[in-house]
């Protein structure tokens, strides 16, 4: 829902700002970091499920974005050449924690109900509080089975489906070809399908979660 | 049948991605294909359920730059050296243009411009004293010389004036008084009264010719103011008469003119008697 909408409307304002920003203005750049954290936190966010990780993804891509923005050729592409800043920085801390960090991401996502953060964020917290709860239960169980998914599936499926980026873009930022990333959506899709079947949580269920 | 379509396309479709043309193709298939519908359809019940991960909302940290990043030409410190550094040039460049000296010498600082002019050493107090001193007598000499001078003078014109006054003119005088005589003197009074009677006799007559001349002339002057008086009244007197005729000319003709008139009239009312 927003990410369909958001990264377009960012992008309309973004245009003059790009070339300010490429210009050197540093206000410019606070400017698009300000337009763009939100999106790059929680794209680095569901690809890990860790905060401090995410936190750090961010503050790296956005460091790069300012230091190596007077290269962006085309104000154009800055959107998909900010995810592939992003994309690269996750891989980059995926690979240190594969080295260091031996621990299962499922171990580190143990908070769940009133413990988890979101729980403390979320504004739809009047709600119905059992609904709210259910809601949240089958948000936290969706983010970990997309993390059962390989990486590659992982950044398409994250991009396409809440980032809302065209295939074309997704493409570009994975610098594949378009057929490829369709494919790899295809089969993320796919293999989330058969990750929530292995989990027992059928359509049926998951409808009645809702 | 249409053949199955890729992978690819039927998530293109799931996607919205598709040109018109291809969707309507996969449409197709799929009308055709209840199984392939099927699983579409449960991938876009996932793509519902998926929806349910939301944003996280997260307020971006002030991005911290590295230091680096500030040139060091660009530090305030290194500005305001510059500046220090420029201004010191400045001074450095007009001072050798003007050509600014600045010596230490003997505890002595010394500013100019241009080449440095070595003067004597400045006179010691002794000196100063002395030269004031000599300077004095020498004044004083000057003084004394002058004064004794006028007195000289002095003293010789006074002298000179005494010897000349009291005996010189006295001696003159006395000799003069003594030759002059009785006769002399007589002789003297009377020329001086004989030279009177005749400057005074001259005077009168000069002074009564002049008398008689002057009367003279009042007395042709007044004969002719007299004639002329009197041809002006006559020539008054010939107009007023002249004046008087015509006036009375008139009153003829008017005295004439009214009694022609009343006979006119008197001779009017006896023919209008007549007629009546």
């Amino acid at each position: 829902m927003h990410a369909k909408t958001l990264p377009d409307i960012a992008m309309m304002h973004t245009e003059s700002l790009i070339t300010r920003a490429k210009e050197g203005d540093q206000h410019a750049q606070g400017k698009l970091v300000q337009l763009w954290y939100k999106r790059i936190y929680n794209y680095s966010f569901k690809f890990f499920l860790d905060h401090d990780l995410a936190m750090e993804v961010s503050q790296k891509t956005f460091i790069s974005m300012c230091r190596n923005i007077r290269a962006l050729q085309d104000t154009g592409r800055f959107k998909s050449w900010l995810y592939t800043i992003a994309v690269n920085c996750c891989r980059e801390e995926a690979r240190k924690l594969k080295n260091t960090r031996a621990v299962p991401l499922d171990a580190v996502s143990d908070y769940d109900g009133e413990n988890s953060p979101q729980w403390e964020k979320s504004q739809r917290r009047h709600e119905n509080p059992e609904r709210q709860y259910q809601q949240q239960e089958l948000a936290d169980l969706l983010q970990q089975c997309l993390m059962e998914l390989s990486a590659e599936q992982r950044e398409v499926v994250i991009m396409k489906e809440y980032e809302g980026l065209k295939f074309r873009e997704i493409a570009e930022v994975l610098n594949i070809s378009e057929n490829t990333a369709k494919s790899r959506m295809y089969y993320g899709l796919d293999g989330l399908r058969r990750i929530l079947e292995k989990k027992n949580i059928t359509n049926e269920t998951l409808s009645y979660e809702r | 049948m249409n053949a199955k379509p890729d992978d690819s396309v039927l998530i293109a479709y799931l996607y919205g991605e598709l040109d018109a043309g291809e969707k309507k193709r996969v449409e197709e298939f799929l009308e055709a294909n209840p199984e392939a519908l099927k699983e579409l359809q449960l991938l876009q019940q996932l793509r519902k359920h998926l929806s349910a991960v939301t944003d996280k909302e997260v307020i971006p940290p002030p991005i911290v730059w590295e230091p680096a990043a500030q040139r060091f030409w660009q530090t305030p410190y290194f500005k305001r050296l510059t500046g220090i550094a420029a201004s010191v040039t400045v001074l450095l460049v007009a001072g050798w243009l003007t050509g600014l000296t600045i010596r230490i010498t003997d505890g002595e600082l010394r500013i100019g411009f241009g080449q440095p002019v070595d003067r004597p050493n400045s006179p010691t107090t002794e000196e100063v004293q002395r030269m004031i001193a000599a300077s004095l007598q020498e004044n004083n000499q000057t003084l004394t010389s002058g004064w004794a001078t006028a007195e000289q003078r002095l003293t010789e014109s006074i002298r000179q004036s005494l010897a000349s006054n009291a005996f010189a003119n006295r001696d003159a005088l006395v000799k003069q008084v003594a030759r002059a005589t009785h006769d002399q003197v007589r002789d003297y009074v009377e020329a001086l009264q004989q030279e009177n009677a005749r400057m005074m006799k001259d005077y009168l007559a000069l002074s009564a010719s002049e008398q008689q001349q002057v009367i003279e002339e009042l007395l042709v002057d007044f004969s002719r103011y007299l004639n002329q008086q009197r041809a002006s009244d006559l020539q008054v007197l010939q107009t007023r008469l002249a004046s008087i005729e015509q006036n009375t000319d008139l009153f003829k003709q008017e005295t004439e003119q009214i009694l022609t008139s009343i006979i006119a009239s008197v001779e009017g009312g006896n023919t209008k008697e007549i007629r009546n």
